[in-house]
């Protein structure tokens, strides 16, 4: 599975979920489902604006974890 | 919505609140025949009832015909008919009803939606199985008497099962894809 891992480079960029939401256009909620990882996917645009507004590239946020059953 | 969707539907919930006060009325049906079953008067007064139409061809009636009727049996053929066919209407209706409220919310993707339209199905399947009594009912007096009941639900034939039939598996067609509408819809939603 992939994993979005946000909290860390916010952290890291001291940016907090509210900010980061209004700054890419989304709502807090939807924020929240892409970081407790309930998202079935994320679009193109919305990972291009986290990059944008992160500072980061994509494999920064994006980690694959194997699946259990494999 | 637009006022006259509005009015529409208001007028759609209030018909299917009578239907179903109808529906219930619908036992009463049967309940004559088993007045003159408890008469042992049923054989004549199905043959002289207005109800019935005769089969065409030249047909007698014989008195060992008339003595033989199976009365209890037509009778038990036609109450749980009703029953059950009241049964699937009101459960029909009122699953109309779920859905015609949540339209006027503008709830159109929703789980009570879902839940609604198998209701339907299921409805649909119980008017198939009561058709199977009311035609067997039917059958009874066509054998016996060359005479077909002509009364509202009471009219019942074998052909009904099929049509019945068609329009279950319709119903099942529309709750199966409207299931994989709710399943693109909540991953389009989890899609950020």
């Amino acid at each position: 599975m992939i994993k979005l891992t946000l909290n860390v480079v916010m952290a890291e960029r001291n940016i907090t979920s509210q900010e980061l939401a209004a700054a890419i256009g989304i709502t807090p909620a939807n924020l929240s489902i892409l970081k407790t990882g309930k998202a079935k996917a994320i679009r193109f645009s919305t990972l291009a604006k986290l990059c944008r507004v992160l500072d980061c590239q994509p494999g920064d946020i994006l980690k694959y974890l194997p699946d259990d059953n494999h | 919505m637009s006022t006259w969707l509005k009015l529409g539907i208001n007028g759609l919930i209030v018909l299917g609140r009578i239907g179903i006060v109808v529906a219930y009325l619908l036992i009463l049906f049967p309940l004559g025949y088993v007045f003159s079953a408890l008469r042992r008067t049923l054989p004549h007064d199905i043959l002289h009832s207005q109800e019935f139409l005769l089969l065409p061809g030249n047909h007698t009636v014989t008195a060992t015909a008339l003595q033989s009727f199976p009365a209890w049996p037509y009778v038990l053929f036609l109450f749980v008919g009703t029953i059950i066919f009241i049964w699937a209407v009101v459960k029909h209706l009122k699953a109309l009803i779920v859905i015609l409220r949540n339209i006027q919310q503008a709830d159109y993707f929703s789980a009570t939606n879902g839940d609604a339209l198998k209701q339907m199905v299921i409805a649909r399947v119980g008017i198939i199985v009561s058709d199977v009594f009311l035609a067997g009912g039917n059958q009874l007096t066509r054998s016996w008497l060359y005479l077909v009941n002509n009364n509202g639900i009471l009219s019942t034939t074998w052909g009904t099962i099929i049509s019945d039939t068609w329009l279950a598996i319709l119903f099942g067609v529309f709750y199966i894809a409207y299931r994989y509408s709710l399943k693109f819809k909540a991953e389009n939603d989890l899609t950020i």
